[in-house]
């Protein structure tokens, strides 16, 4: 027994195993999450301490195979082959053994010490599936552990296995049998691999075996650059030729077929199944939810449900933390002198934080939703019954949930997105869900249509804009895939696992860890946004305006010919006409006069230029800058009438500069909030180029085409 | 009207099959990584499979193969040759 040993584990197995459960069982809360260097695979890890040895757990990424067309994949096989775990445990779900074992058939090939745990095993003696252990251990070389995440058993069995490999009292031996022509191929194989000292002493000869004859491309990069090459290419050529001839097919089906067949083997000796036709609870819900006929309603159903759960259910805690902040927004006001640094703290770093925590409830309730969805095994359906319209954009079924999230609120909805294996998926993804009119644009468009358009048509108008949003994301998809992801088709071919019901534990767990990763990353970067921003609507202030305003205050104080309630309203009308000079001398007020050419064919002046500038720091910003700039104050979200009345008889506007602001809002890009996590999620400048780069030219065209029609209609 | 030795207007493949039907693979002629993908999944020669259902849109298609529940889109389908039961 030796105290300072740390040993390294590492958990291999299928989607929807319950690995990720198994690991949770084993390691606790003691968690800790990154990501593996280069990629944007989750790394999870955990530890603890079991018969006086430290033992380190890492979840890999599930896969069906060891291949190298995913990144994880890849990530899972170079763990094991580069950071050498001392052991795998190769997690498979015993109700499903035949499409698991595939994978632990290429763990074999890779010569490291594993154990089997058979997972899910209530699942396995609820269908009264009788297996041999010992048996079976003996056919496939290893220990073989009967587990139960949900239940929590044979995890100690797991650990002292483990302990027993450690300590040499058991040696896994594997001892999988092919047929004789490509079991004689492969020993030739590994005797030429042998002979490079190097790369033997790296990987197991068998294994780069195998997989030459697979033609995997990363192993052929490997061994390409050696010397050793020559000697291994003439191999591969013949073994091809021999197959192709003898059996109609290349080495890497008959390798295939051969893993199968073993396993089919191995399960006819050792396992018994019952042929008594059982009630099977999945199908049955199935036939209920994906038929031709409520297959969509149904999908519908549940993307509203998400949607009124994470928005409607999360407006309360929303609630609670915006009054704690106006709270403290308060106490700030009134025990401060400084009016600058009150101004900071209040609408900076106060504003800030709580621009930045009052998204929390929804992250969290959407990643509840999210985590219940993939748990249950309904997402592979509802991206089954999607995912025709998906494809025809580009797209994949998984993207439609992101989407509708959007309509929510943007930041989450980039969030989601990880559930899409495809990278050009994803990116796709990222770049369209703006498109869809989240939640904070709604205040503008109430407040635009309100001013412009009668009330009987008023409803339409909001309608079309949420369509107008739509069919630009899914013709703005089509566009990406045709262009910058051409060629970078990715395979649809999905498992839909059995329907289960996910711990309640497990989806606590991902709703915490997605939410602390929002506010590890996203948050710190949103608050100093946010108070550059506040930098920029409050600076430079002018000593002139300043003056000026605080002389006309003395006159209306030291006035006798009104009463204090009057005084009042002249002090408060003045301070906004105050504010709304000093935001034009501001540096955000500069900007928008600045872009003033820019935007002149759209409709706009310089007031409109200033709040869509405001705008980045929130899209419900833009009617607070709308309301100062136009002296109104603290004007309420409906649609206040004055404001309305206002913009209505101004000369500058008109119906067509109504629908062309509509129209650049819908498509213009999102908050400083939203582009933060956009980045976070695609990872490349290059991308968060283009989403800047792309967002604002579909706006400036499409207001431009808006207003430029409809002034000639009217 | 002749037929040619090898006629492969015949031959049925994983796109053409119906709700209930029942086959038999015969072979693959996808390329790439949909083929490793398609085979990682066991869709290979001699494995049987139900066809359970096509999406209500009309795509993709699910079908039953040792013991799971496998879904993929009619366009990855038309890769697979199959011998009707």
């Amino acid at each position: 027994m030796d105290n300072s040993r740390v040993i390294t584990i590492a958990l291999a197995g299928n989607p929807n195993s319950g690995k990720t459960s198994l690991f949770n069982a084993i390691v606790g809360a003691n968690q800790k999450v990154g990501n593996f260097s280069g990629v944007t695979v989750e790394k999870v890890q955990g530890s603890l301490k079991y018969k006086g040895y430290k033992i380190n757990f890492i979840d890999l990424p599930g896969t069906y195979s060891l291949t190298a067309y995913s990144p994880e994949e890849v990530v899972a096989r170079n763990f094991i082959t580069d950071k050498k775990p001392d052991i795998v445990i190769n997690v498979i779900d015993g109700s499903n053994l035949e499409r698991n074992l595939y994978l632990t058939t290429q763990l074999m090939e890779l010569e490291k010490d594993f154990i089997i745990a058979l997972n899910m095993y209530d699942e396995v003696q609820k269908k009264k599936i009788e297996i041999n252990f010992d048996l079976f251990e003996s056919l496939l070389g290893t220990r073989i552990i009967p587990t139960s995440a949900k239940h929590k058993t044979g995890i100690n069995d797991i650990l002292d296995a483990i302990v027993n490999i450690i300590e040499e009292k058991f040696q896994p031996k594997f001892k999988a049998q092919y047929q004789h022509e490509i079991d004689n191929r492969v020993e030739k194989l590994c005797e030429t691999l042998l002979q490079d000292e190097e790369l033997s002493a790296k990987y197991a000869a068998r294994w780069l075996a195998v997989k030459l004859f697979e033609n995997d491309k990363l192993v052929y990069d490997l061994v390409f650059k050696r010397p050793i090459w020559i000697k291994v290419y003439s191999q591969l050529v013949e073994a091809n030729k021999f197959f192709e001839s003898k059996f109609g097919e290349d080495a890497e089906v008959i390798i295939t077929e051969n893993r199968h067949a073993f396993i089919k083997g191995a399960l006819k000796e050792a396992v018994k199944f019952n042929t008594q036709k059982q009630r099977n609870y999945s199908e049955l819900l199935d036939k209920i939810l994906i038929n031709r006929i409520t297959g969509i309603p149904v999908f519908f159903l549940t993307m509203w449900a998400i949607f009124q759960m994470v928005f409607k259910l999360g407006e309360y805690p929303m609630q609670w933390i915006e009054s704690i902040f106006h709270f403290l927004g308060d106490i700030a006001n009134s025990t401060i002198e400084n009016e600058t640094l009150r101004s900071l703290l209040v609408e900076g770093v106060i504003g800030g934080v709580g621009g930045v925590l009052v998204f929390l409830p929804n992250i969290m309730l959407l990643f509840l939703a999210l985590a219940f969805l993939e748990g249950t095994g309904y997402m592979a359906r509802a991206a089954f019954v999607i995912d025709k319209v998906m494809h025809s954009f580009g797209l994949h079924g998984k993207s439609a949930i992101s989407m509708i999230t959007g309509f929510g609120c943007s930041v989450p909805a980039f969030m989601s997105t990880r559930t899409l294996k495809s990278k050009s998926d994803r990116i796709t993804t990222l770049l369209i869900i703006p498109f869809m009119s989240c939640g904070a644009k709604l205040p503008v468009y109430i407040l635009i249509i309100g001013a412009f358009f009668k009330v009987s048509v008023a409803g339409n108008v909001l309608f079309a804009i949420y369509l107008v949003g739509i069919f630009i994301a899914l013709f703005s998809a089509k566009l990406f895939k045709a262009t910058i992801f051409k060629g970078d088709s990715e395979p649809f071919v999905m498992e839909l696992p059995p329907y289960r019901f996910p711990t309640p534990k497990s989806l606590m767990w991902q709703m915490w860890h997605k939410a602390s990763m929002y506010l590890k990353k996203a948050a710190t970067i949103i608050l100093i946004a946010s108070v550059i921003i506040w930098l920029g609507s409050n600076f430079p202030q002018s000593e002139k305006i300043t003056d000026h305003y605080t002389a006309l205050e003395q006159q209306v104080l030291q006035s006798d010919a009104h009463t204090l309630e009057l005084k009042e309203s002249y002090l408060a009308k003045l301070a906004k006409e105050r504010d709304s000079e000093q935001m034009q001398f501001s540096l955000i007020g500069r900007l928008g006069k600045f872009i003033e050419p820019a935007i002149k064919p759209l409709g706009f002046d310089w007031r409109l230029g200033i709040s869509l500038v405001s705008g980045i720091a929130g899209k419900e910003i833009v009617v607070s800058t709308i309301a100062t700039i136009f002296s109104l104050g603290d004007s309420e979200y409906t649609g206040n009438k004055s404001l309305q009345e206002k913009l209505r008889n101004d000369d500058a506007y008109s119906v067509a500069t109504a629908i062309s602001f509509l129209l650049f809002v819908l498509l213009y890009i999102p908050c400083i909030a939203a582009t933060t996590v956009f980045h976070r999620e695609a990872q490349k400048w290059k991308y968060t180029i283009i989403y800047i780069a792309f967002s604002m030219g579909i706006a400036w065209i499409f207001a431009f085409a808006g207003f430029q029609i409809t002034s000639l209609f009217l | 009207m002749f037929t040619m030795g090898n006629d492969i207007t015949n031959r049925l493949c994983l796109a053409d099959l119906k709700r209930g039907d029942r086959a038999e693979i015969l072979n693959s002629e996808a390329k790439g990584e949909i083929r490793k993908r398609l085979m990682d999944m066991g869709l290979i020669k001699g494995v049987e499979i139900l066809v359970i259902r096509k999406a209500p849109l009309g795509d993709p298609v699910e079908i039953k193969i040792n013991g799971f529940l496998l879904s993929l889109r009619l366009e990855e389908a038309r890769f697979i040759y199959v011998k009707a039961l």
